[in-house]
C-alpha cells in the first residue's frame, strides 16, 4: 500500500447549526486520483476547504501529507495545488502580475511550471483579469495550482468553465502528475470525465460519506444493463424478476436493470428462450444516480 | 513580518482610491485656506462667531477657538471635522478591502490557500492602510501650508506639522478598529457602520461632555476626547498623552485583528 496522502477521522464542520459536513473518515493514496462526487450542497467544497485549511473543522480532523490539519495548515499549503470551485481572481491586475503574486506567496517553491503551462493553455498573461472570459479566468486558476509542482492537487470542479479542448488539455495535465506519483483530490459534477480518470470515487450525500470505492469494483458491483432479445413471448409471471428491473424495449426486446449479483439475473433469464444477450457496466453518472434514488441512499 | 509583494498589491489596488482623496483634499485645503485673507479682516464674520452660544460652537470646534487666527479659522473649517471625515473614509474603504471585501469577492480563498500565514496578512494590510493614511495625512495638510505660502497666511508651520502627527494618529487609530470589524465582520456595509457610528458617537459625546461635565467621564474613552487641532497648533509642547492613547488603541486592534483572522473561517 503507497503513502496515506490524506487521511480523514469523523471530519466534521457546522456552520453554526447549519450542517456542512460530518463524519468524514475517508483515506487517499501517493499516486491516486479520487474523485469527490455529489450534488450541489452535498459538503464536497466545504470538504474541500477543511483540507487546505480555510475552514476549521467543528470536530474531528485528520493529516494531509502526513500533516495535522489543524496545527500544520502552513506546511500542507506549502505543497498543496488548489483550484476553487469559484473562480474569484484579482480583477485590476494582469494574469502575469497574479501568477507573480501568488508565487511570491510561496518563497519555498518555485513556478518551474509557470512559463510551459502558460504555452499549454494558450493564456495570454498581459491582459488584465477583468478583461478575462470565464474560461480564461478558469486557466489562470490551474496554472496557479499547478506552477509551483506540488505534491496535491486539490481541485474544486476545475473544468466547469473550459472547452472541450481546454479540457482535454487538463486531463492530459493530470494524467502527467499521476504517472509521477502525485495524488489528486477532485470534486467534479462530469461524471463521464470523472470516470475515465479516477481511481477511487467518494460520493457524499448531506453532508456524509455514501460510499468510497476503487471505481473498477463499483462498476463491477454495482448497477449492470442487460438487453436480451426472446424468441417468443413468455408467460406473464417468467418476466416477474426479482433480481433486476426489466422494461420492454421493443416486441420481444428487454432492457434489464441489475442493481446487485449477476448470478441470480442468469438464473432467472435461464428459463427463458434467449436468442440475443448484452450486458454492460453501469456509467458512473448511473451509479451516482442510484446512490441518490436508489438502494445507496439513506 | 510583512509581504512585500501583498504590501504593493494592496498599495497599487487603491492607487486610484488614493488619487482620487488625495485632489479632493487638495481642493478643498486650497478652496479653505485661500478664503482666509478675504474674511480674516472682517470684523462682521468675528462678530458672527462670538455671538453664537457656546453650546453651538462646541459643535464646531469648540467656543474657545478663535476664528480671526488662521489655526482657528482651519480648525473650524477643514481640521475638526471634514478632514477626519475624508480620512475616515478612506481608512474604513481600505479596512474593508484588505479583509471583508477579499473574503467576500473570493480573492481571500485564492491567497489562503497559498502558504501565507494569516498574522502575517491582517499586519501586511495594516501596514498598508498606514502608509495610504500616512500619505493623505501628509497631503491634507500640506495642501494647507502650500496654499498659505502662496497667499502669505501667517500660518505657524511647526503646528502644522504637529498637527500632521496627531490626524494621522486619530485616523490610523479608527483604521485599525476597521481593520478588526474587517476581520471580525462579514459584510463592508458593516464594517463601515462600525466606523461610521464610532466616529459619530465619539463627536456627539464630545460635543455633549463639552456642554455637560455629566458625560466628561464617558467622553475620555472616546477618540475625539484627545483630537485638539486648535490647542495643539496654537500651545507650545505636544499632545503626547493623545498620541500614546491613540497608539494604544492602534496596538490593541492591529494584535485583536490578527488573533480574529486567525480563528475565523474564511470562506463559508
Amino acid at each position: 500500500m503507497s503513502e496515506r496522502v490524506i487521511v480523514t477521522e469523523n471530519l466534521t464542520k457546522y456552520y453554526g447549526k447549519t450542517l456542512g459536513v460530518s463524519g468524514l473518515s475517508f483515506e487517499v493514496h501517493g499516486g491516486e486520483i479520487f474523485g469527490y462526487l455529489g450534488p450541489n450542497g452535498a459538503g464536497k467544497t466545504t470538504t474541500l476547504r477543511l483540507l487546505v485549511g480555510l475552514l476549521h473543522p467543528t470536530s474531528g480532523g485528520g493529516t494531509v501529507l502526513g500533516f495535522d490539519l489543524g496545527r500544520r495548515s502552513l506546511d500542507i499549503r506549502e505543497r498543496v495545488g488548489y483550484i476553487p470551485g469559484d473562480v474569484h481572481l484579482f480583477d485590476d491586475l494582469t494574469g502575469r502580475q497574479a501568477l507573480q503574486l501568488l508565487d511570491s506567496l510561496r518563497p519555498s517553491r518555485s513556478a518551474v511550471l509557470m512559463r510551459e503551462l502558460v504555452d499549454r493553455f494558450e493564456l495570454d498573461v498581459s491582459r488584465k483579469i477583468k478583461e478575462y472570459s470565464s474560461g480564461n479566468k478558469q486557466k489562470l486558476t490551474i496554472i496557479q495550482a499547478f506552477m509551483h509542482d506540488p505534491d496535491l492537487l486539490i481541485l474544486d470542479e476545475p473544468t466547469s468553465a473550459l472547452d472541450p479542448l481546454m479540457r482535454h488539455r487538463f486531463y492530459e495535465l493530470l494524467r502527467e502528475f499521476k504517472t509521477r506519483g502525485k495524488s489528486t483530490f477532485i470534486s467534479s459534477h462530469v461524471l463521464p470525465e470523472m470516470d475515465q480518470i479516477c481511481d477511487w470515487v467518494g460520493i457524499i450525500r448531506s453532508g456524509s460519506l455514501v460510499t468510497v470505492e476503487d471505481i473498477k469494483n463499483l462498476s463491477a458491483k454495482k448497477l449492470r444493463h442487460a438487453t436480451f432479445t426472446l424468441t417468443e413471448e413468455p408467460p406473464p409471471h417468467m418476466l416477474d424478476f426479482t433480481s433486476a428491473r426489466l422494461t420492454r424495449q421493443d416486441g420481444l426486446e428487454f432492457k434489464a436493470e441489475i442493481p446487485g449479483e449477476m448470478d441470480p439475473f442468469i438464473k432467472e433469464l435461464a428459463r427463458l428462450h434467449v436468442i440475443d444477450l448484452q450486458i454492460s457496466h453501469a456509467s458512473l453518472e448511473e451509479i451516482f444516480l442510484e446512490f441518490y434514488t436508489g438502494e445507496g441512499g439513506e | 513580518m510583512i509581504n512585500r509583494s501583498l504590501l504593493r498589491y494592496q498599495l497599487k489596488t487603491k492607487k486610484r482610491s488614493m488619487f482620487f482623496f488625495s485632489i479632493a483634499l487638495l481642493l478643498w485645503g486650497f478652496m479653505i485656506t485661500a478664503l482666509y485673507p478675504t474674511v480674516s479682516d472682517l470684523q462682521g464674520f468675528s462678530d458672527y462667531w462670538t455671538d453664537f452660544p457656546d453650546t453651538f460652537k462646541n459643535l464646531f470646534g469648540g467656543h474657545e477657538v478663535n476664528i480671526l487666527k488662521p489655526e482657528g479659522y482651519i480648525t473650524l473649517e477643514y481640521y475638526q471635522l471634514f478632514l477626519p471625515i475624508i480620512l475616515a473614509a478612506f481608512a474604513l474603504g481600505f479596512a474593508a478591502f484588505c479583509v471583508v471585501k477579499a473574503r467576500e469577492n473570493g480573492t481571500m480563498e485564492i491567497l489562503f490557500t497559498h502558504p501565507i500565514e494569516r498574522w502575517r496578512y491582517a499586519l501586511t494590510s495594516f501596514l498598508s492602510m498606514s502608509a495610504g493614511l500616512a500619505v493623505l495625512s501628509v497631503v491634507g495638510v500640506g495642501s494647507v501650508m502650500l496654499t498659505a505660502r502662496i497667499f502669505g497666511i501667517d500660518l505657524d508651520y511647526l503646528g502644522q506639522l504637529k498637527f500632521i502627527v496627531l490626524i494621522y494618529f486619530f485616523v490610523l487609530a479608527l483604521g485599525s478598529i476597521g481593520l478588526l470589524a474587517s476581520c471580525g465582520l462579514n459584510k463592508a456595509g458593516q464594517v463601515y457602520a462600525v466606523g461610521i457610528t464610532l466616529l459619530a458617537a465619539s463627536y456627539l459625546v464630545n460635543f455633549l461632555s463639552n456642554n455637560w461635565s455629566f458625560f466628561g467621564v464617558i467622553d475620555h474613552a472616546f477618540l475625539y476626547y484627545y483630537y485638539d487641532p486648535y490647542g495643539l497648533m496654537t500651545q507650545a509642547g505636544f499632545q503626547w498623552f493623545s498620541i500614546i492613547y491613540y497608539g494604544v488603541i492602534i496596538a490593541f486592534s492591529a494584535f485583536l485583528s490578527t488573533y480574529t483572522l486567525q480563528r475565523r473561517d474564511i470562506a463559508i
